[in-house]
């Protein structure tokens, strides 16, 4: 394997350290590895389940190049396949449909049930004979993926090996139990896509940190001044920023969106936006949320998938709108940005950058917990050779 | 089986139509004097019932099993 630039500066304190060099911006191996040491290891967002909302619902998904299966099975629970037939790999859903009773495959129709069970292997003992003894129906259902919802987000964890996502993020569920009521979606006008030409950590740090609100968000100084904002950080896990001046959108007529029930008095002027590792960014408001999953399509091209979520099902479609509207011009102003850092690790010999102690804290947190992941693949890949 | 089952099998395959192929191989498996040639029948039918949840499932798997085909 080729030997890359050491991450120990990265790692060092704030005043000292410089970002992730180069390759890990640019280098398609490094996005391999990435793959694995940041994301698969990880719980990873892959989309949101109100994307599947019926029993029955299914949804097919490439993601980081791995066919993935999203069902909402008969008892209304979420559940991430592999989308394989476990007999010649074939793969069994290639578009979102409602599945009435079992999930065909497309090539010799064996069944499996919405739970991933192999319900049945027709012809596998010649015609009109559906059992064989070398068929264990019993060790071949579909490969079912660690998943878990929380904030209507689907968590997977490929790897299978890390701690429960309860337990490994229980401080920001605890820190956010206020908003741990029923999300409403808002719905198609509730929900959009950008494609970013730039890696998915230039998301990610841009995101976290709000040194460059004044800057690159010069409307939201009226509201959402620098010195109302507060970094938040959870080395390993988490960092973002609070703003403690939210003001509720308002309509022509003076209307606003209700509050998420029983949401507490800390949250009347107060917001917060933190970037969950490794591909979650989510913001909470007394009135709404929303989520952005970042999906890393290659090294240097990510699609950032955005969902809007309110405190009721019934909202005003036209105030929707307007709230849709704001964001997407919010998020849209910071696509420059990251396209233009990701141009700039193309300079030969740029050595990561150096960080603000004071306002880069969020990005520092998160490069710190790439760094460390990745040195810690390496030295279990290392053992393993 | 008839040409004209046949043709109706192939055009409701075409059309995806499933509902209508479970009856359409049930109606095939009954036209065959060999038994592997019904269970393979039977079996199609049963498939096309368990992919649409049909109420017959149950009736196709019974069959099938007495007949030491399923389990
Ligand atoms: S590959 Fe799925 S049944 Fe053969
Ligand atoms: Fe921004």
């Amino acid at each position: 394997m080729a030997t890359y630039a050491n991450l120990e500066n990265v790692l060092n304190d704030i005043e000292q350290s410089t970002g992730l060099p180069n390759a890990h911006y640019t280098d398609s191996t490094l996005f391999e590895e990435e793959k694995h040491a940041l994301i698969f290891s990880e719980w990873a967002g892959l989309a949101v389940a109100s994307e599947i909302p019926e029993p029955g619902d299914a949804k097919p998904y490439e993601f980081l190049g791995m066919p993935i299966l999203m069902v909402r099975d008969d008892d209304g629970a979420v559940r991430v396949f592999q989308n394989i037939c476990r007999h010649r790999g074939m793969i069994l859903v290639s578009e979102p449909r409602r599945i009435e009773g079992a999930i065909r495959c497309p090539y010799h129709s064996w069944c499996y049930s919405k739970k991933g069970k192999l319900v049945s292997t027709p012809h596998v003992g010649g015609p009109g004979r559906n059992v064989h003894k070398s068929i264990d129906r019993g060790t071949l259902g579909l490969v079912e993926i660690r998943s878990h919802v929380w904030m209507d987000v689907v968590w997977i964890n490929v790897s299978g090996d890390a701690p429960a996502f309860a337990d490994k993020h229980s401080d920001l569920i605890d820190r956010w139990a206020d908003f741990n009521v029923p999300l409403h979606h808002g719905g198609n006008d509730s929900r959009f896509e950008l494609g970013l030409d730039t890696n998915w950590k230039l998301a990610i740090e841009n995101y976290c940190e709000s040194y460059h609100l004044p800057w690159i968000h010069p409307g939201l100084n009226s509201y959402s001044r620098l010195e109302d904002h507060y970094n938040i950080e959870l080395p390993g896990l988490y960092s973002g920023q609070g703003s403690k001046a939210y003001r509720q959108l308002k309509g022509g007529d003076g209307e606003k969106f209700a509050d998420f029930h029983g949401v507490g008095e800390k949250w009347r002027e107060q917001a917060e936006y933190i970037a969950v590792y490794p591909n979650v960014m989510l913001g909470v408001h007394r009135d709404h949320t929303f989520t952005i999953i970042l999906e890393p399509v290659s090294i240097s091209k990510t699609i950032e998938h955005v969902h809007i979520y309110y405190s009721e099902a019934n909202t005003q479609e036209k105030l929707r709108r307007k709230n849709t509207a704001q964001w997407k011009e919010i998020f849209i102003e910071d696509i420059f940005v990251v396209e233009g850092m990701q141009r700039g690790r193309s300079a030969d010999g740029f050595d990561g950058g150096r960080f603000s102690p004071i306002m880069d804290t969020p990005t520092h947190c998160f490069h710190q917990w790439a760094a460390s992941s990745i040195q810690s693949h390496r030295s279990l890949m290392n053992a393993a050779e | 089986m008839s040409e004209e089952l046949n043709s109706k099998i192939l055009a409701a395959h075409c059309e995806k139509d499933i509902h209508s192929l479970i009856r359409l191989y049930v109606e095939a498996s009954k036209t065959t004097g060999n038994h592997d040639e019904e269970c393979f029948f039977l079996t199609n039918a049963y498939i096309c019932a368990l992919e649409t949840g049909s109420s017959e499932t149950k009736f196709l798997h019974d069959q099938l099993k007495k007949y030491g085909r399923e389990i």
